[in-house]
């Protein structure tokens, strides 16, 4: 018993030192909010009218943003805004942003692949899709995803953008996160989702196309009063 | 009373003189020192986030455990002989890796890395001064301390949403066999008026960490002589906690239908953790008792069918 109470005071103050450094070395790592970067109020850079677009008051209601009814702690978002817009022709896009500030590991933007299903919504399908926006901004990396519940079948494009990148994923979005974070950056980041009902699964790819033609028209005119809050900046 | 006073003094002063003691216990003081600076702030970031919130609340409790193991265990020292030979190289090593994951994992928030780290660290500690050996008779109290870890939230993330919707599917059943109207979307379980929402914490995932930490540690102080139903036991309680989980759903439900959105919501802060423990622990208790009669009959029907054939050879 006495030999395991007995230690070595070198060994002991060089584990003790190291561990110190250690502690020291965490704080000094820590990224830092970058100061002055005021957060963009959702509600006034994305405009009520554009191009062939008007905002119509929301008539079907849309998925919610979060997993489950918890209006807790818990909820990752900063803002949300979900508005409903037509154009000359009739068509309907439902559009739904969720901003969050400060992006850490453990609290991070929900897919809608997990809202829909946890709302009862069926995956019919799922791909990857690059949104075109406009010739001299870098591709969306986002996904189409085609679901279904009862008789209400929709469709439904998003990307997210985290820093400056578009994970198509949970890891992936961590690994941004993680990498910035290195660099001393705590991440800012959004999810951009539009989606339309359509009567039957032939319109689908119809329905994904004008969703998607929605987005870039909205994108170019944000872009031109709060450039990168919607999408990655030019510049990267 | 006076003098008993002066000669308790006497006795105290003596005890902090004692220079032999002084000099044995600085060292300790000198690593507890090192180890705080870096674990304090640690323990409270955990109870100031992730242990507060419903998805991860068992980590104090696995924590309190987990002391408290270390402390049975060398007690246990006592009475056992550990040959000590001291392993500093490969402590060193073990103990700067835990050393880059905590610097890692607590300037980047990643806590599974930054809590993780621990297990590194103790390891290298006792490695460096006592060696491999000893460490060997503490492998279970590490291996316990892993269930301190929070788990990654990717982890989180994926394994809660199929576990939600199972224990909504479970409970929906239930009812719906029971003659209640209810209709069920995803997670949400709409009984008469009322949604119900079947919230993360309902996912089980914590729970069933608990109950299988503390049915590990369990089966390892109780020292079960068979390791096969060592190991039923503890996959078992896999479906017991689901089991558990899908109960405390159609309780929640039941006393929402019954007595209203405010009763149901009373019971879900007050009551339901309650539920879910008391029924896994008497599942546990009704499979574990179930499991031993099995395994005497086996080991009995083993020895019948041994027996047979050495009386079969010596014929």
């Amino acid at each position: 018993m006495s030999e395991l109470v007995k230690i070595s005071f070198g060994k002991s103050l060089l584990l003790a030192i190291l561990m110190a450094i250690a502690a020291m070395g965490a704080v000094y790592a820590k990224p830092k909010l970058q100061a002055g970067k005021e957060a963009p109020s959702l509600e006034s850079i994305v405009p009520h009218e554009f191009g062939d677009w008007h905002e119509e008051s929301e008539s079907d209601q849309q998925v919610s943003l979060s997993t489950d009814g918890e209006k807790s702690q818990d909820q990752p978002y900063d803002q949300v805004l979900s508005r409903t817009y037509v154009n000359s022709s009739g068509d309907a896009v439902m559009l739904a942003l969720a901003y969050a500030k400060e992006q850490k590991q453990d609290v991070k933007i929900h897919r809608p692949e997990v809202c829909y299903v946890a709302q009862g919504y069926t995956l019919l399908s799922k791909n990857d899709v690059g949104i075109f926006l406009s010739p001299n901004m870098p591709t969306a990396q986002g996904k189409r995803l085609l679901t279904k519940r009862d008789g209400r079948i929709e469709t439904v494009s998003y990307w997210v953008r985290v820093g400056n990148e578009y994970p198509r994923g949970g890891l992936d979005a961590r690994m941004v996160i993680f990498k910035d974070g290195l660099k001393g950056k705590i991440d800012d980041g959004i999810l951009v989702r539009a989606s339309i009902i359509i009567p039957n699964e032939a319109s689908a790819d119809e329905a994904f196309e004008k969703q998607e033609r929605f987005m870039a028209d909205l994108v170019r005119t944000v872009e031109l009063t709060a450039p990168g809050v919607l999408t990655k900046n030019k510049n990267d | 009373m006076v003098i008993s006073l002066v000669m308790r003094y006497k006795k105290l002063t003596t005890l902090t003189i004692d220079s032999a003691q002084r000099k044995s216990l600085l060292p300790w003081v000198v690593l507890l020192a090192g180890f705080l600076a870096m674990y304090l702030p640690t323990l409270y970031d955990l109870f100031n986030g992730v242990w507060r919130t419903d998805k991860q609340a068992h980590g104090p409790i696995v924590l309190a455990v987990s002391i408290w193991f270390f402390y049975f265990k060398t007690q246990d020292l006592k009475e056992t002989a550990v040959p000590l030979k001291a392993a500093p190289i490969l402590g060193l090593v073990v103990f700067v890796l835990g050393l880059l994951m905590y610097v890692l994992g607590r300037s980047q928030s990643v806590l599974f890395l930054e809590v993780g780290s621990l297990v590194f660290i103790l390891l290298g500690i006792l490695y460096t001064f006592w060696g491999t050996k000893l460490a060997r008779h503490y492998w279970f109290a590490f291996f316990f301390l892993l269930f301190v870890i929070p788990l990654p939230s990717s982890l989180v993330d994926a394994a809660t949403q199929p576990m939600k919707i199972a224990a909504s599917y479970g409970a929906y059943h239930l009812l719906s066999w029971l003659g209640y109207p209810v209709t069920r979307f995803g997670v949400i379980i709409n009984i008469g008026p009322y949604p119900l929402f079947v919230a993360d914490a309902c996912a089980g995932l914590n729970s069933l960490f608990t109950l299988e930490a503390l049915g590990l540690l369990y089966m390892n102080i109780m020292r079960h002589e068979s390791a096969l139903r060592n190991a039923l036991l503890a996959a078992l309680i896999i479906p017991i906690s689901f089991t558990a989980n899908v109960t405390r759903v159609t309780v929640l439900a039941l006393i929402t239908y019954h007595l209203g959105k405010e009763a149901g919501e009373g019971f879900l802060h007050g009551f339901s953790g309650m539920v879910l423990f008391m029924t896994a622990l008497s599942l546990i208790i009704v499979v574990d008792s179930l499991l031993r009669k099995f395994s005497l009959w086996w080991e009995s029907k083993k020895n019948e069918k041994s027996g047979m054939s050495k009386t079969g050879a010596s014929i």
